[in-house]
C-alpha cells in the first residue's frame, strides 16, 4: 500500500522533485547539443532537398508568373469548347510576352510548356523575340491583336496552344506525376489516359528497375548464402580472414569494379578471349555481356553482394551448431534438419540482406549508366537524364518521388509480411 | 589405466558396450584412451569429470556425433559404427536444451514424431500425453524464449523422451540452472528415471549431481577412466589419488608406507608424523602414496588422550572456525600443511571447539578404516 509521504525536500530547502526535474531536463539539453551538429546537417542536407525535390514535382507557377493577364481574361473562356479566345486574351497575352522578353523568360515558360504540348517552345522564343514589332504595328493600324498573332504564327490560331495555357493557369499541378507514371491529361476533356503502350516510357523502366532489382537480390542470396554459411562455421580466426576478404570490394572505388566488369566481360574482353580460345564461341560468337542487362546484373550482384553476406553470417553465426545436433538426434536426415530447423533461424538474415540488396539496387545510378547500355539502365538513369540533359527537373522530381513511394511501399509490405523488428543486421 | 571391472563385463545383460574405444582429434593426442565399459539395460550411468577429461566426447561418440579413432561401441546387441546419428534412436538433451526457438514447445515436441511420420492424431495424442508426464500442459503454444530454464529443460527432456529413444544421453543438462532449480530438477530428472526405467546416461562435472542421480559413476580424466563404482563406493573407497580428491572433499597427506600389515600400512608422512592406513592397491614397502583422509571423519579434543578411539593422532593449530549453520568447519595447520580441514555436524559434542580460539593447539585424531593409503606412481 503506498503510504502518503510529506513532500521530500532537499537540504536548502527546496522541493525535491522539481530539483530532480530540472536536473533531468538539463541533462536532456547536453545530449541534444550533442546530436545538433548532425541533426542540423541532416535537416539541411537531406530532408530540405526532398521537400524541395517535393515542390518543384508539383510546381508550375512559371505560367501564372509569366502570363498573368493572360490568365485572367481566359477565366471564362471555355477549354473543352471550339472557339478560340476573345480579342482581349490575345491582347493580353501579347502584353505579356512583350514583358516576358525584358525579363527574359519566355523562353523559359516555351521550355516549360514544351513538355506539355511540343511545338511550343519555339512558338514562345519567336513570339517573345517579335511582339514588341507586332504590338506597334497593331497599335499603329489600330487592328485587332487576335489576327495580327494569328498572322505572326498560325499556331496562335490553334486551340490547343490556348487549352495548354488554360490547363496550366493554377499554381500547382500533378502532370508530372502522370508523366512519370506514363498517363497524359487531355487538353480539351481534361481526362487522364494512359499513352499509347509503345509510348510508355517509364513505367517499362520501374517494372524492369524492379525486375532486375530482383534478380540482383535473387542471386546474391544464392551466392551470399552458402558463403555466408561456411565462414559462420569456421573458427573465428579464419572466419575473420575471409570476412575481411568479403569487405575488401569496399575498400575499392565502385568505378573500379564496375570497369573492371567491363574489361572481363566487354566482346574482346578477358572471358570472351578465354571462350574462343578453347573454342567453346567462334571468332563470331563472341557473347554479349556488357552494355545489356546481363552485364548490370553481374557488376550489381558483384557490389551488392557484401550487403547480403553480413546480415546473413551474422544472424547464422547466433544460430547454435547444437540446433542441427538436436534435430538429427531427434531423428532428422541432415538435409531435412538443415530445411527445417537451421533454415527458418536464416529467415531475418535474409530478410535484412534482401530489403538492404533491392532497396539499394533499385536506386543504384553509377554502374547501369557505366555497364546497362540501352537495356541495362534503371530508372534512376532516366531521373538522371532528366536532371542534367533535358533540364525538366520537375519531371525528374516526380519520378524521384514516385522512386521514393515505391520503396517506402515496399518497407511498408515487408513489415506487414515479416516484421521489420524481424530484421538482424548484426 | 583400464577401467571395466571383470565383474562388469562378464553381465550378460550388457545394453551399450564401449570397447577398447579411442578418439583423437588431431591425430596425436588421445582425448580418450581405451575406453571400455558396459551400461545395463535401466542403469542410470554417470560420466564424472574435469572439463577437457574425455566424458562428452565419449558422449558424442554413443550418440554418433563423433567417430571413434578405434574401438568399438554396441547398443543392444548391434553395432553402431555404420549407424548414421539420427538412425540411432538415442535421445539426446543438451548443455543449452537446443530447444528449437521458431517452433513452439508443441511443435518441438512433434518434431521427432513428424520426421518419422506419425499420424497427425498419434503425434496429438503423444504430445499431450508428454506435457502432461513433465507438468507442462497449457505451455503447447509458447515459444521457447517465453519460458522459464526450468520449463526449457523439462521441454528439452520431453522432447528427448517422446519418441521412445532406447537410453537417454544428457550433456550437462542443468549446469546453466541456479542452485535451488538444478536441486529440484535432480529430483525431477530422478523420477522419471525411476518411473520409465529407461536407461540414462549423464555427463556432468558437479560431483554432487552425480552422487545424487546416479546408480553408478565413471570417474574421468584425461581421457582414462579412474574409477567406476556406485556413488557410495566413489566416496568411501577412492581407487586412486584423483578420485580421492576429485570426489568429495579431502584431506591429502603425502608420505612413504614403512611398513605393509595385512590390509593396512604404517606410513610417514613428509611432516614427519607416522600413521596407520588403508593400503589401497598392495603398496609396497618405500612406495610413495597420498593419505586420503575425509574431513568429516577426523574428531577433535582438547588434549590428546581424550582421542581414545582412534589409532592416529596429531597436533594442530586452529587456524579458523567457520559456522555453517548444519555444520561447523574448522581449518587446522597440522602434519605441516596449512589445509586441514574438519568438518564437525552441529551436534552434541562440538562444545569445546565453539569455544576453542583461533591460534589454540587441539588433537586431532582418526581411525585406521577412516585414511586410505593410495599410490602416487601414476600420478603425481
Amino acid at each position: 500500500m503506498p503510504v502518503a509521504t510529506p513532500r521530500l525536500l532537499t537540504a536548502e530547502g527546496h522541493e525535491l522533485r522539481m530539483v530532480l526535474q530540472k536536473h533531468k531536463a538539463r541533462r536532456k539539453r547536453k545530449a541534444f547539443l550533442l546530436v545538433a551538429p548532425l541533426l542540423t546537417f541532416v535537416v539541411v542536407g537531406f530532408c530540405l532537398p526532398i521537400l524541395d525535390m517535393l515542390r518543384r514535382s508539383a510546381d508550375n507557377s512559371i505560367v501564372e508568373e509569366t502570363l498573368p493577364r493572360t490568365i485572367s481574361s481566359l477565366k471564362g473562356w471555355d477549354a473543352s469548347g471550339d472557339s478560340l479566345p476573345g480579342e482581349r486574351a490575345f491582347a493580353a497575352l501579347a502584353q505579356d510576352l512583350v514583358l516576358a522578353q525584358q525579363q527574359r523568360r519566355a523562353t523559359r515558360l516555351g521550355q516549360r510548356l514544351n513538355y506539355e504540348l511540343s511545338g511550343l517552345a519555339s512558338l514562345f522564343r519567336r513570339s517573345g523575340r517579335d511582339m514588341e514589332k507586332v504590338v506597334l504595328e497593331v497599335r499603329s493600324r489600330r487592328g485587332s491583336y487576335k489576327e495580327s498573332l494569328i498572322a505572326f504564327d498560325a499556331r496562335w490560331g490553334e486551340l490547343d496552344s490556348w487549352r495548354v495555357l488554360k490547363r496550366f493557369e493554377d499554381e500547382m499541378v500533378a502532370d508530372y506525376y502522370f508523366a512519370s507514371l506514363d498517363m497524359k491529361r487531355d487538353l480539351q476533356s481534361n481526362e487522364v489516359s494512359f499513352r499509347p503502350s509503345e509510348e510508355r516510357i517509364y513505367l517499362r523502366l520501374f517494372g524492369r528497375t524492379v525486375v532486375i532489382s530482383l534478380g540482383i537480390t535473387l542471386a546474391t542470396l544464392l551466392l551470399g548464402f552458402p558463403l555466408a554459411l561456411w565462414i559462420a562455421r569456421l573458427p573465428t580466426h579464419q572466419g575473420n580472414i575471409l570476412l575481411v576478404m568479403v569487405l575488401l570490394p569496399f575498400w575499392t572505388s565502385l568505378l573500379v569494379r564496375t570497369t573492371s566488369w567491363i574489361v572481363l566481360l566487354q566482346q574482346q574482353g578477358v572471358i570472351n578471349d578465354l571462350l574462343v580460345a578453347i573454342g567453346i564461341v567462334s571468332e563470331e560468337g563472341r557473347l554479349r555481356m556488357i552494355y545489356n542487362t546481363t552485364g548490370t546484373v553481374v557488376a550489381m550482384t558483384h557490389i551488392l553482394l557484401p550487403f547480403m553476406v553480413l546480415p546473413l553470417y551474422s544472424v547464422m553465426k547466433t544460430i547454435s551448431p547444437s540446433y542441427m545436433r538436436a534435430a538429427v538426434s531427434l531423428g532428422a536426415h541432415p538435409i531435412s534438419a538443415f530445411w527445417k530447423v537451421y533454415f527458418p533461424n536464416t529467415v531475418p538474415g535474409i530478410g535484412a540482406g534482401a530489403i538492404m540488396v533491392f532497396i539499394l539496387s533499385i536506386g543504384y545510378y553509377i554502374t547501369p549508366e557505366l555497364v546497362g547500355g540501352r537495356t541495362g539502365v534503371f530508372i534512376s538513369n532516366r531521373i538522371a537524364y532528366h536532371i542534367s540533359s533535358s533540364l525538366n527537373w520537375g519531371l525528374a522530381a516526380a519520378l524521384g518521388i514516385a522512386l521514393l513511394t515505391f520503396v517506402v511501399a515496399i518497407y511498408w509490405l515487408y513489415d506487414k509480411l515479416v516484421g521489420i523488428d524481424n530484421i538482424k543486421l548484426g | 589405466m583400464s577401467s571395466s571391472s571383470p565383474r562388469a563385463a562378464s553381465r550378460r545383460d550388457s545394453f551399450v558396450a564401449f570397447e577398447h574405444v579411442q578418439k583423437s582429434y588431431d591425430g596425436e593426442t588421445l582425448v580418450v584412451e581405451d575406453f571400455n565399459l558396459t551400461i545395463e539395460r535401466g542403469e542410470f550411468l554417470t560420466l564424472l569429470g574435469p572439463s577437457g577429461s574425455g566424458k562428452t566426447t565419449c558422449l558424442l561418440m554413443l550418440a554418433g556425433f563423433e567417430v571413434p579413432s578405434a574401438g568399438q561401441i554396441r547398443l543392444a546387441d548391434k553395432v553402431l559404427d555404420n549407424i548414421p546419428p539420427h538412425q540411432r534412436e538415442i535421445g539426446l538433451v543438451f548443455q543449452n536444451y537446443a530447444l528449437f526457438p521458431h517452433m513452439t514447445v508443441a511443435e518441438n515436441l512433434a518434431f521427432p514424431l513428424k520426421v518419422r511420420k506419425f499420424d497427425k492424431s498419434a503425434i496429438a495424442r503423444k504430445v499431450n500425453d508428454t506435457l502432461a508426464m513433465v507438468r507442462l500442459q497449457g505451455f503447447e503454444h509458447r515459444k521457447p524464449n517465453q519460458l522459464s530454464g526450468g520449463q526449457q529443460q523439462r521441454v528439452a527432456v520431453a522432447r528427448a523422451l517422446i519418441f521412445d529413444p532406447k537410453i537417454l544421453l544428457m550433456d550437462e543438462p542443468l549446469c546453466a540452472l541456479d542452485k535451488n532449480l538444478r536441486d529440484q530438477m535432480q529430483i525431477e530428472i530422478r523420477e522419471l528415471h525411476r518411473t520409465l526405467g529407461i536407461t540414462v546416461v549423464y555427463v556432468t562435472h558437479d560431483q554432487s549431481e552425480a552422487m545424487t542421480l546416479s546408480s553408478r559413476i565413471v570417474v574421468f580424466d584425461e581421457g582414462t577412466v579412474q574409477q567406476v563404482a556406485a556413488p557410495s563406493d566413489l566416496y568411501e573407497k577412492p581407487q586412486n589419488a584423483f578420485v580421492a580428491q576429485f570426489v568429495g572433499e579431502n584431506n591429502g597427506l603425502q608420505g612413504t608406507v614403512e611398513k605393509t600389515q595385512g590390509k593396512s600400512c604404517h606410513v610417514r608422512l613428509r611432516s614427519g608424523e607416522n600413521i596407520e592406513a588403508e593400503n589401497v592397491g598392495d603398496n609396497a614397502k618405500g612406495a610413495q602414496v597420498l593419505v586420503s583422509l575425509r574431513p568429516e571423519r577426523v574428531q577433535l579434543a582438547a588434549n590428546i588422550s581424550d582421542l581414545t578411539r582412534c589409532q592416529n593422532k596429531v597436533e594442530g593449530k586452529l587456524r579458523e572456525k567457520i559456522f555453517l549453520g548444519d555444520h561447523m568447519r574448522a581449518r587446522f595447520f597440522a602434519c605441516n600443511k596449512e589445509g586441514f580441514v574438519v568438518n564437525l555436524p552441529n551436534k552434541e559434542g562440538i562444545e569445546h571447539v565453539k569455544v576453542a580460539r583461533e591460534g589454540q593447539n587441539m588433537a586431532l585424531g582418526w581411525r585406521v578404516e577412516d585414511c586410505r593409503a593410495l599410490g602416487l606412481a601414476k600420478r603425481s
